[in-house]
């Protein structure tokens, strides 16, 4: 039985090695094309490999150096445009328009008024402001202010140059185009007015914070005016264009405003001064001016847009002398020569209303006034009414059209219309 | 003459004296209409101090008018012409240069 099953298991095995097995030619040469694939294998991978290594290098290492090249070029650019540590700006504004009074041919016009503006420091700056303006066939250039301003501490900043009176608020805050309402100047706020528009001299201000609330202050000493002894139509009124003084006086004041919430701001502006030419019969004259000013300025939802009202009234008191015009006049003029003046203004925006043509425009209505002193031979006083329709294009572009009531108290009226377009930037 | 003087001493007064009214009375309207949205804090912030000083003046222009770099120059310009506090000076700034 076991040979039996031994034959068996013997004989299938046999038979099933007899199925299975290969020659040993069979197998060398498998083994042999085996090994030359295996071979060609790695030889193929390490071709692939220093391929692909010598590939993505070559091709990143190009690609680095390019983007070293831009680099170092970029940064040479950069070097070459860097703006160093002083701010610059180039501001100010250009006005057109169209006028037709009463009392002259209309004509069009324009002027530019640059500013600059140099910031060396956190303290200390530079601001000058030019006005090119169209003369009788000239074309007429004004320094209208430069001033050097360093603050000195939180409270304390000190300027000095020729500058924007800080009198009052028109000249100092209002009177440039695109920020004045109507297109001309108030009567108490023009070249001859009552309010001396700049000054050239030092002044020391600053803001001192109360709470919520705000003190602001400014003291000035300058040049001061000059006063007119010449000119019958001017007679007694004070110069401001009296850029080397005339007198070794200065004149000396200040402002002061209160501020108990941004939108509103009140206070009052005084000013002392000596006004006649030294050496002369006049060097005695002495001028005061003081005046309050408010100012209220909110978007006011109940109204479905903003409001904007201001008021500045000013008095000036010079001293009574008698002007002879250089022995012209027996006897010589002799009169009280007290003056005052100002304008309440009134402007509505229906900035809220959400209509965005009505959210453009802008209702203005100013009263202005300008008392002359009485006894004088060639004053009038005179009251105008102003009324404006503006368009606001950008923040910073209006179109006004505005017509001036006169209203003299005697002599002639001289009504107008006025239409400006101004771009401040 | 003197009742000219007169009348006109009367007008300045009135208008002065309706300025006045015309203003106490819009501030109190403004501020029972602010009352409702005030959150707690009295504290304004950026953008709030930014709306309600720089538009005193004039309108407001967009910060992306300028480069920071303007802005700098410009808010220190303003910092004197507006009478602003140091602190409102930095948060201006930092607030155009944000949003430009
Ligand atoms: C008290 C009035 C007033 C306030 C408040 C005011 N500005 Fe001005 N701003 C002016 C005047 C006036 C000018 C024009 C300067 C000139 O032409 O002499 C001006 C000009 C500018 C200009 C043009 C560039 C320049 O400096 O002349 C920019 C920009 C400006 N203001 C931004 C601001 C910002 C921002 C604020 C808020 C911090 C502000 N203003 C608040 C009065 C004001």
């Amino acid at each position: 039985m076991i040979p039996a099953i031994l034959m068996i298991v013997v004989f299938t095995g046999s038979f099933a090695r007899a199925q299975d097995s290969v020659s040993r030619e069979e197998f060398d040469a498998l083994k042999a094309s085996y090994e030359n694939l295996l071979s060609r294998f790695n030889n193929m991978s390490t071709d692939f490999d220093a391929l692909k290594e010598e590939g993505s290098t070559s091709e990143l290492r190009e690609e680095l150096e390019e983007l070293i090249e831009e680099i170092e070029q970029v940064d040479l650019k950069a070097i070459a445009g860097r703006p160093g540590t002083t701010g610059f700006l180039a501001a100010g504004f250009a006005t057109t328009g169209f006028v037709d009074f009463d009392d002259n041919d209309s004509t069009f016009g324009a002027s530019f008024t640059p500013v600059f503006l140099w910031k060396f420091t956190d303290n200390l700056m530079v601001e000058a402001e030019l006005d090119l303006s169209l003369g009788d066939g000239t074309t007429e250039v004004e320094l209208e202010y430069i001033q050097i301003l360093y603050t000195v501490n939180d409270y304390v900043t000190v300027g000095a140059g020729k500058f924007l009176t800080p009198f009052g608020m028109f000249w100092e805050r209002l009177h440039p185009s695109w920020i004045n309402k109507l297109p001309d100047a108030p009567l108490s706020m023009r070249h001859t007015g009552l309010v001396p528009p700049t000054t050239v001299g030092v002044q020391v201000r600053g803001v001192i914070p109360i709470d919520s609330m705000k003190l602001n202050y400014a003291f000035f000493v300058g040049n001061g005016p000059s006063l007119a002894t010449e000119d019958l139509d001017h007679l007694g009124n004070l110069e401001y264009e009296n850029f080397i003084d005339n007198n070794g006086n200065k004149a000396f004041g200040g402002r002061l405003g209160f501020q108990p919430f941004p939108e509103l701001e009140i206070g009052y502006s005084a000013y002392f001064a000596k006004v006649g030419s030294s050496g002369s019969e006049f060097r005695n004259v002495d001028a005061t001016l003081h005046g309050p000013y408010l100012a209220y300025v909110s978007p006011i939802p109940a109204l479905a847009g903003s409001i904007d009202v201001r008021f500045e009234w000013t008095w000036s008191d010079v001293d009574d002398a008698s002007y002879d015009l250089g022995g012209t006049v027996t006897p010589p003029i002799v009169f009280d020569n007290r003056r005052s003046g100002g304008y309440a203004q009134v402007a509505y925006r229906p900035s809220l209303s959400g209509v965005s043509f009505l959210e453009d425009l802008e209702f203005v209505f100013r009263f202005d006034r300008i008392d002359n002193a009485a006894g004088h031979p060639d004053a009038i006083d005179r009251n105008g009414y102003t009324v404006g329709l503006n368009y606001w294009l950008e923040p910073n572009s209006v179109v006004k059209l505005a017509f001036r009531f006169d209203d003299p108290e005697g002599g002639e009226k001289n009504d107008g219309l006025m239409i400006q377009w101004t771009v401040g930037f | 003459m003197n009742t000219k003087r007169n009348t006109t001493r009367w007008i300045v007064s009135l208008s002065g004296l309706m300025m006045l009214i015309l203003v106490i009375s819009l501030t109190a309207c403004q501020s029972t209409a602010a009352d409702g949205e005030m959150d707690d804090s009295d504290e304004m912030g950026a953008s709030e101090i930014w709306e309600r000083n720089c538009a005193r003046c004039h309108n407001i222009r967009s910060p992306s008018t300028l480069s920071d770099k303007q802005w700098e120059t410009a808010v220190m310009h303003m910092r004197v012409r507006a009478n602003l506090t140091p602190k409102e000076q930095r948060l201006i700034l930092e607030l155009l240069k944000a949003g430009n």
